[in-house]
């Protein structure tokens, strides 16, 4: 298993969000992660990146058989996880190539590789660029900084085909995206796609798992995973939404709710 | 004014020691100024605390059991270990001219003073004092307020050496003119006095960077004055590096008088000395003159940083422009206070000033002091001041990426200055003063903390 999650209890400032999650992730795996608003999808997400202001309290998370939990953030980066965030950051006064180029040679230095001069940098980041629809001078930007909407999220997917992770956690990249910008980012996640990585992706809505087939599905609601199943049932939530499943134990195919 | 008569005393008697060997000692005119500029010394001494403009910098350590200048007959250097340090400035390009003073003596060796552009003028203060005084006469000194402080009246009393940079009219100059202040004994400390005269003549443009550096170690007092008047429609261009040992001390006045329809920009680091000064003075007195302030100031351990900003609005349709951003590691200290005066018949007028700090120790303290004096009635004014720490998650946004705790850092308070940088001309020199920043921040100790 590349993701193992076990039983995992979190909190900020004493209240409790994450309330028993149970999730395995394997590699070559694409697993989609819906749920109502505030469920926890998002603390989920940065909680496995490293954010530090979430406390857990019980439970245990494995990142390719490590213990994921005490490592910082930029140690598990350089492992091979990726967040492409909801809300993407600003950084104003850091140049977009800067800040990628310090971000993909700390990964690189980590994996035992040579660091990419400015030539090479330049190259690699005109192919992804194409690959996700954003001109080069979003280079030469300040990060995220003035960029729309969707501009923010091809950015984190720029990012993302930048740094090859191993595990990519999506959260919301499809959200306040146009139908072009969809495909175009559903193409850079389906690019990365490969027997030894796996994606695990937030989203309200059907049209992305459109693109991006998962294998399972897993519906988050009151911080924990209430229903595990297939592909379909992205569509069933789409149709029906979340009351039908809320407060059930197992999910539509008779699966336990820790999808295995 | 209050005074502290007693170190002022004292440090007057013990630079007297040089009276004798000032420059153009046999002028009358300069002779007289200098009595007059001792005369006002005498009387208000060095500023302290209790006076307004300096509470938040006490400069009266600095100043006590401080011996006198280091004399002409005097210096002793390593010119080779000097040279390599004027080498490495940044924007020194090996075509740039540049003009070098060591511990307050010119050093013709280490200048290079035959670059200079077609219509330009780069000499030495005593040089031109002891070859061609009436040059000078009526210049030096034209637009120094009487009621400025001690400091500037002890740089009156004591000029001797500097540099003269004249600009003829019309004159466009590509390439930044460098003045270079290394300050290297170790010995003993010493005062180092420097007096620069620019004149740029009208629709001249051109651009000076003012070099202050010294060896670690070196107990150096640097007072300095700098004297620029711009001519009708000139553009000029100031930028002031100071860093100075911390084992320094620091106190900078620049002087600017504005011609109608002028521009004026001046960029002033503050990353060095134990404790520094850094005052800039503008007066636009040419209607349609406007002027650009940037400060950028950076330290840590005990460092004391004081920038003070004075806009004279004296003619309508002027307008000024001031940012000023602080970043204070450790138990660091950074006052700024800018001052925006807009006379009463001086209409239209527009003036921005902010100052955002951002703090890194958890003992430092910014101190921000707007004064707006105001007796115009069309004025547009603004001003903003904020003070803020790294965002946490900003910080984990780099460090998802997979940057370093000490690297993001380092990137945050980069960007955070990068405004200041940015707005510098030309390219080569933002970048190489970019560079510069870049590498200094890096220094922060805050750095070394992890979050
Ligand atoms: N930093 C925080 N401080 C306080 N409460 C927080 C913080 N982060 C998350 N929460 C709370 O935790 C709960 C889960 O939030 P989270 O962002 O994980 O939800 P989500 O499932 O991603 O929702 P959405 O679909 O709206 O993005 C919410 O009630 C939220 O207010
Ligand atoms: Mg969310």
């Amino acid at each position: 298993m590349l993701l193992r999650i076990h039983d995992l209890h979190a909190e900020i400032d004493g209240k409790p969000i994450l309330r028993g999650i149970d999730l395995e992730v394997g590699a070559g795996e694409v697993h989609a992660v819906m749920g109502p608003n505030g469920s926890g999808k998002s603390t989920l997400a940065q909680l496995l990146a490293g954010r530090e202001v979430y406390t857990v309290t019980r439970g245990e998370v494995t990142f390719d058989g490590k213990n994921l939990l005490e490592m910082p953030a930029d140690l598990r980066a350089r492992e091979g996880l990726f967040l492409s965030f909801q809300y993407p950051i600003e950084l104003p006064g850091i140049a977009n190539s800067y800040f990628l180029k310090a971000a993909v040679n700390a990964v690189r230095r980590h994996r035992g590789l040579s660091e990419l001069d400015a030539v090479d940098f330049l190259v690699a980041a005109r192919a992804k660029m194409k690959l996700v629809g954003l001109r080069e001078d979003f280079l030469h930007r300040s990060v995220n900084e003035g960029f729309s909407g969707g501009e923010k999220k091809r950015n984190e997917i720029f990012q993302m085909a930048m740094l090859e992770p191993r595990l990519a956690i999506l959260d919301e990249t499809d959200s306040g995206l146009d139908v072009d910008a969809l495909r175009t980012v559903a193409e850079g996640v389906n690019s990365l796609r490969s027997p030894d990585r796996a994606i695990v992706v937030i989203t309200h809505y059907q049209r992305l798992l459109d693109y991006i087939v998962p294998d399972k599905t897993h519906v988050l609601a009151g911080g924990r995973i209430v229903r595990s199943g297939g592909a379909e049932l992205a569509r069933e939530v789409e149709e029906r939404g979340y009351g039908w499943i809320t407060g059930a134990t197992e999910s539509s195919d008779g699966m336990p709710v820790a999808a295995a | 004014m209050s005074t502290t008569p007693n170190i002022g005393l004292n440090l007057a008697q013990r630079l007297d020691r040089a009276s004798g060997q000032l420059a153009g000692g046999h002028v009358d005119w300069l002779a007289a100024l200098r009595r007059g500029a001792r005369a006002r010394f005498d009387e208000i001494g060095v500023p302290g605390v209790r006076d307004e403009d300096w509470k938040y910098t006490n400069i009266a350590p600095a100043l006590r059991d401080l011996p006198g200048p280091v004399l002409a007959d005097e210096v002793v250097f390593d010119s080779a270990r000097v040279g390599m340090m004027v080498a490495a400035l940044p924007g020194l390009d090996g075509q740039s001219p540049a003009i070098v003073f060591v511990d307050g003596h010119f050093v013709p060796g280490l200048s290079r003073l035959q670059a200079l552009a077609r219509g330009v003028s780069v000499s030495s203060l005593r040089e031109l004092l002891g070859r061609d005084p009436g040059r000078l006469q009526g210049r030096l000194g034209k637009f120094l307020p009487p009621t400025a402080h001690g400091l500037i009246a002890l740089n009156s009393a004591f000029l001797d050496d500097g540099a003269v940079v004249e600009i003829s009219e019309g004159i466009v100059c590509e390439r930044p003119m460098h003045l270079v202040f290394v300050s290297t004994r170790r010995n003993e400390a010493f005062v180092s006095q420097p007096r620069n005269v620019i004149v740029a003549g009208g629709g001249s443009s051109a651009l000076v960077v003012e070099h202050y550096i010294g060896e670690e170690g070196a107990r150096a007092l640097t007072n300095t004055v700098s004297e620029i008047e711009l001519g009708r429609g000139a553009a000029f261009g100031h930028v002031r590096l100071q860093r100075e040992p911390q084992s320094a001390f620091h106190v900078a006045r620049l002087q600017v008088e504005q011609g109608e329809g002028s521009s004026f920009s001046s960029h002033a680091f503050g990353l060095g000395a134990a404790l520094s000064r850094t005052e800039v003075a503008v007066t636009l007195s040419g209607e349609n003159a406007e002027c650009t302030l940037h400060g950028l100031y950076a330290v840590h351990g005990k460092q004391h940083v004081d920038h003070h900003t004075m806009v004279d609005h004296a003619a309508p349709r002027t307008r000024s422009n001031q940012l000023y951003k602080g970043v204070l590691d450790d138990d660091s200290r950074g006052v700024f206070t800018g001052r925006v005066l807009v006379r009463p018949m001086a209409q239209q007028i527009k003036a921005v000033q902010t100052n955002p700090v951002l703090l890194l120790g958890d003992g430092a303290m910014a101190e921000t002091r707007p004064q707006l004096e105001i007796y115009a009635d069309d004025v547009a004014c603004n001003h903003g001041a904020s003070i803020g720490r790294i965002s946490e998650e900003a910080m984990f946004y780099l460090r998802s990426r997979g940057i370093e705790p000490r690297e993001a850092r380092r990137l945050m308070v980069y960007g955070f200055a990068a405004e200041v940088v940015e707005s510098l001309v030309p390219e080569a020199l933002r970048e190489s003063i970019g560079a510069l920043i870049g590498t200094h921040v890096g220094t922060l100790r805050a750095g070394e903390r992890v979050a």
